[in-house]
């Protein structure tokens, strides 16, 4: 993934203090950045401090972008690092209101509809998994990188975020079918006879 | 955002499973519920603040801390005296600011020495202290013991650590405390 010639014009403007051109920039890439933090750490009270994190993070480190990477992938790589950042934050010191935010989510119901089933499902199955394997699977499915610019965001080899994609993506499916009282498998299963993947932590 | 597999997806995706699964759970997964428009605009304008910060000139602040390491030692005497009427231990003052975050234009002339050691302690006060109150909401319940009049503005990283900004506006202090220890590690008062 490329910086689109209005991403490089926005970043070489920030980078020389133009306040105008940060505040595009960080326009431009905001819902993403929410969207990654929202996904990654699961209530949007977590997530408005990890994309606020993020933001001023964007701001204070622009000056270090180097273009070895796009911008896109460079500002999402603060994001997943500040979401991350922000969860670990709350496992030390738990905080209160963002608990009282994920309790209060379970009681919601839904309208039927399976998109608003989804919606709530996909917060449930994310939580399910590890932040790293959510970080994965929300750099591939939401933030659209692909693997090589995923490895390095993360700092994992290639193979490893193909594992973590696959297996995160087949508990999330596996959560939203199973959910819905769906007898079905969710997933296709090996047929060459390889050995089956261990639990997922 | 858009819902269709791209491109590359056809040649390096992960075949993993069934193909209509694959696509509800990338349909879910970019069904993100939207921020609250009012609390994006106050991150973007915090983030934006730390632009002016950074780049705000810093000549001022090195004359300031030059001035200050002479009478360092008996500033923080000064400081301690000044807020023993607190029912908290006060080990520093920082630099006067308003409660929207932004500091007084011009500190009186008394206060200089306290400028003087908050330029020591680190410019990053500012901004951080800034930043928090501005970008972020009250919450009613806080971590670390507080007054009956002050407000969690929440934990931030800060120097290393995690702390949390309590913030009285009656008192017009703000505090700043270690979030493990819940020790006071400044101590700014906000001007009106």
């Amino acid at each position: 993934m490329t910086s689109t010639p209005l991403e490089a014009d926005l970043i070489a403007a920030a980078r020389r203090g133009d306040r105008e051109a940060t505040d595009r920039l960080l326009r431009l890439h905001q819902p993403m950045i929410w969207a990654i933090c929202r996904r990654i750490v699961g209530d949007d009270h977590t997530a408005a401090d990890a994309a606020q994190e993020a933001m001023i993070s964007v701001v204070k480190h622009v000056g270090r972008f180097d273009g070895r990477s796009s911008v896109r992938t460079w500002i999402y790589r603060v994001a997943t690092n500040a979401a991350l950042d922000e969860l670990r934050r709350r496992r030390r010191r738990p905080d209160p209101v963002a608990d009282e935010v994920i309790a209060s989510r379970s009681g919601v119901t839904s309208g039927g509809a399976n998109v608003v089933d989804d919606r709530l499902l996909i917060d449930e199955a994310l939580a399910q998994l590890s932040p790293e394997f959510r970080a994965a699977v929300v750099l591939r499915d939401l933030a659209d990188l692909d693997y090589a610019e995923i490895s390095d965001v993360l700092g994992l080899p290639p193979g490893t975020v193909r594992s973590r994609i696959a297996r995160g993506r087949r508990a999330l499916a596996d959560h939203l079918g199973n959910a819905q009282g769906n007898p079905e498998p969710t997933v296709r299963r090996p047929t060459d006879g390889s050995p089956a993947e261990p639990p997922l932590p | 955002m858009s819902d269709q597999p791209t491109p590359r997806d056809a040649v390096d995706d992960v075949p993993s499973l069934d193909p209509a699964l694959r696509e509800r759970v990338r349909t879910a997964l970019r069904d993100v519920p939207p921020q609250d428009p009012e609390r994006a605009q106050a991150s973007l304008d915090a983030a934006l603040e730390g632009l002016s910060h950074h780049q705000r000139p810093r000549r001022a602040w090195l004359v300031v801390a030059a001035a200050g390491i002479v009478g360092v030692l008996g500033v923080a005497v000064l400081g301690g005296r000044q807020n023993s009427g607190s029912d908290t231990d006060l080990d520093m003052v920082a630099t006067p600011m308003t409660v929207d975050g932004s500091s007084s234009a011009s500190p009186p002339a008394a206060d200089e020495a306290r400028l003087a050691e908050s330029a020591l302690t680190s410019e990053t006060i500012l901004d951080e202290f800034r930043l928090s109150i501005i970008g972020a909401a009250p919450i009613e319940q806080a971590q670390c013991p507080i007054t009956a009049e002050e407000r969690s503005y929440g934990l931030r990283r800060w120097d290393s650590r995690d702390v949390e900004l309590l913030v009285d506006v009656s008192a017009g202090l703000l505090r700043l405390v270690d979030a493990t220890t819940c020790e006071v590690l400044i101590v700014a008062p906000l001007t009106p």
